[in-house]
């Protein structure tokens, strides 16, 4: 038999079989609810991130946005001002500080205090635009701020105690910057300390500047909150910056979003894939039964086992072609949201841009089919005359 | 033509225990054009012995032979070439595919056996026109009577020429009149000379046959 002439009759079928429609119907219907709980899941965390952002900005406390790269430049600060100036965000209603801060894995800070050599985490504060930091510092012109943590360590550790000079080393990426400073002065209740700056002027901003930002809203621009921030997520991804937003205090659980999240989109992803192939194999079961009276006929009427193979085979694939295919699509619409949500709100370096598909995706499919295969045959093996005999002894075709 | 020698069909259950004997060393030679009835009492094997003459089934033991040769030593595949080649099968419920139209069952064997549509389109034509269904070509079996639905079976056990052709119990839906159409209509295909083994229980029918074969038991 031609297979031309075989899988026009199974197309007949196809388009007159009630089953095939219940089977496509099932299989969307999977794949849609599985990606709507999906999205749903993931918009319902990004309210909930969200709606903790404002509320803390209505509390008036400043958030930072933390960029991890360390090739950021001051083009991208410049972005962010003026993406912020845009949105209509004047000095007096918001205040923006932005300093610079070394993130743990993006930079290796060394900070040697009087020789001692003693590695420890965080945090140098320093400009990337002098002419604003300066207005913004407390202290005045020419200071550098360091929590009050560094200060107890520096104290502590390294028995630095007020008017003491020290040196810093700090190395971002390639390069290392030697600053020389004098503790200067602790603000009671800020609980910060100052260097003079006039220590630190041979820091290079434009070279190594690895901002952070911080962005202080008012209370009663609560709206406009959530609209600069995504402007600014906006603006740093257009830079293809990977780059999220760090919380102190109740915000600190924030970056474990991506440790919950990714994961479990990604045994999503990896389930609507498997549904495909369990559709290519339902299908194919379907298949076999649906035209088990049919194929017994053609069958008896000389139809050899290979094309009864192939059209089942054929069938089943294209189902779960379109199937996957399908699922696929409704997977990469879902993680689109997805992906800029987790950039807006996590550190979110590793993952982005997506994973997916990886290399063990395409290698669970491979098995999945090779298994699907063999299992055909051995069912088609088996098919042929058994389907034949009982359609002699059935009731009906 | 067709032969059957010592033909022995044993059903078994699944744990390999014997759970009914079909037919029985059975011996049967049928001649070319003969017209042949079987008949029986229910599961005194009559359906098994005819797909053992249609190289549907074969025999646990003995030999079916056609033209001399063996068909149970066929692969699967070459028994259903054979039966593509030279068998026509027609049921007591038709077995049509109704999600094909008349034209389109009728012509299935040439299709399966790759013949050109050209050729089949002509032949089928013939065939519709020859059992006055050509007004029937484009529609679905649904559609159709009892007895169109079975001329529209026994157009399609004619379509691939074949050499003999197997009718179980071909008139058991049809009424009386167009039962005895379509006994009618055997006859004059067997004398065409195209072998004919009908199973039966109708005595009338037997009558326009050759010759009647009793199986009882499994055993002729």
């Amino acid at each position: 038999m031609k297979f031309r002439d075989l899988f026009k009759i199974i197309a007949n079928n196809m388009s007159r079989t009630k089953l095939r429609l219940i089977n496509t119907t099932v299989s969307v219907t999977i794949v849609l609810t599985v990606s709507v709980l999906l999205i749903s899941c993931v918009t319902n965390h990004r309210n909930y991130l969200e709606e903790r952002i404002v509320n803390k900005a209505s509390s008036g406390v400043s958030y930072t946005l933390s960029y991890d790269n360390p090739v950021i430049n001051y083009r991208l600060v410049q972005n962010l001002k003026t993406v912020l100036s845009n949105q209509g965000f004047r000095p007096e209603v918001a205040e923006i500080k932005t300093t610079t801060k070394f993130a743990d894995e993006a930079v290796n800070e060394i900070i040697t205090a009087n020789g001692y050599g003693q590695y420890f985490e965080t945090v140098l504060y320093d400009v990337f635009d002098r002419e604003i930091i300066r207005g913004a510092r407390p202290s005045g012109a020419g200071s550098v701020a360091v929590t009050a943590e560094i200060f107890e360590l520096l104290s502590g550790v390294y028995g630095l105690n007020l008017g003491d000079s020290f040196e810093l080393l700090l190395t971002a990426g390639y390069r290392t910057v030697s600053i020389k400073g004098v503790l200067d002065a602790v603000i009671e209740g800020e609980k910060e300390i100052y260097i003079p700056m006039s220590y630190i002027d041979e820091f290079s901003i434009s070279s190594i500047a690895l901002p952070s930002a911080s962005v202080k809203y008012d209370a009663d621009r609560l709206k406009e909150v959530r609209k600069t921030y995504n402007a600014v997520a906006d603006a740093l991804m257009r830079e293809n910056i990977a780059f999220g937003t760090s919380m102190e205090d109740d915000f600190a659980d924030a970056g474990r979003f991506d440790y919950i999240v990714i994961p479990v989109f990604t045994f999503l992803i990896l389930l609507q894939l498997l549904l495909g192939v369990g559709n290519l194999l339902g299908s194919a079961l379907i298949t076999t039964m649906q035209y088990s009276a049919a194929f017994g006929l053609y069958r008896l009427l000389g139809l050899g086992k290979k094309h009864i193979f192939a059209v089942c085979f054929f069938e089943g694939a294209l189902a779960w072609a379109v199937s996957s295919v399908l699922s696929l699509a409704v997977s990469l619409i879902s993680y689109k949201p997805f992906v800029e949500l987790a950039g807006r709100t996590v550190f979110f370096t590793e993952v982005y841009p997506p994973v997916f598909p990886s290399g063990e995706v395409v290698l669970l499919y491979v098995s999945v089919l090779s298994l699907l295969a063999v299992y055909l045959l051995l069912r088609m093996r088996k098919f042929s005359d058994v389907k034949l005999l009982a359609l002699l002894r059935s009731e009906e075709l | 033509m067709l032969e059957l020698k010592d033909v022995t069909k044993i059903y078994y259950t699944k744990n390999k225990a014997v759970q009914t004997i079909a037919l029985k060393n059975v011996n049967l030679t049928i001649g070319k054009g003969e017209f042949v009835a079987v008949t029986g009492d229910s599961g005194s094997g009559k359906t098994t012995l005819l797909n053992m003459l249609g190289a549907v089934d074969t025999p646990t033991s003995g030999r079916v032979l056609f033209q001399g040769k063996d068909l149970s030593l066929l692969s699967s595949d070459k028994r259903a070439e054979h039966r593509n080649k030279y068998t026509g099968f027609v049921f007591q419920r038709f077995y049509l595919d109704p999600n094909l139209t008349v034209s389109e069952n009728v012509a299935l064997p040439l299709t399966i056996q790759g013949v050109a549509a050209a050729e089949r389109k002509k032949r089928v034509i013939e065939l519709l026109d020859e059992y006055r269904l050509s007004d029937k070509a484009d529609v679905f079996p649904d559609e159709l009577s009892g007895g169109q639905m079975q001329r529209v079976a026994l157009c399609r056990a004619l379509v691939n020429n074949p050499l003999y052709i197997l009718a179980d119990e071909p008139t058991g839906n049809l009424d009386s009149k167009l039962g005895s159409y379509i006994i009618e209509k055997f006859r004059a295909i067997a004398d065409k000379g195209i072998t004919v083994v009908m199973v039966t229980h109708n005595a009338v029918h037997t009558a326009l046959c050759d010759r009647t074969v009793v199986i009882k038991d499994g055993e002729v």
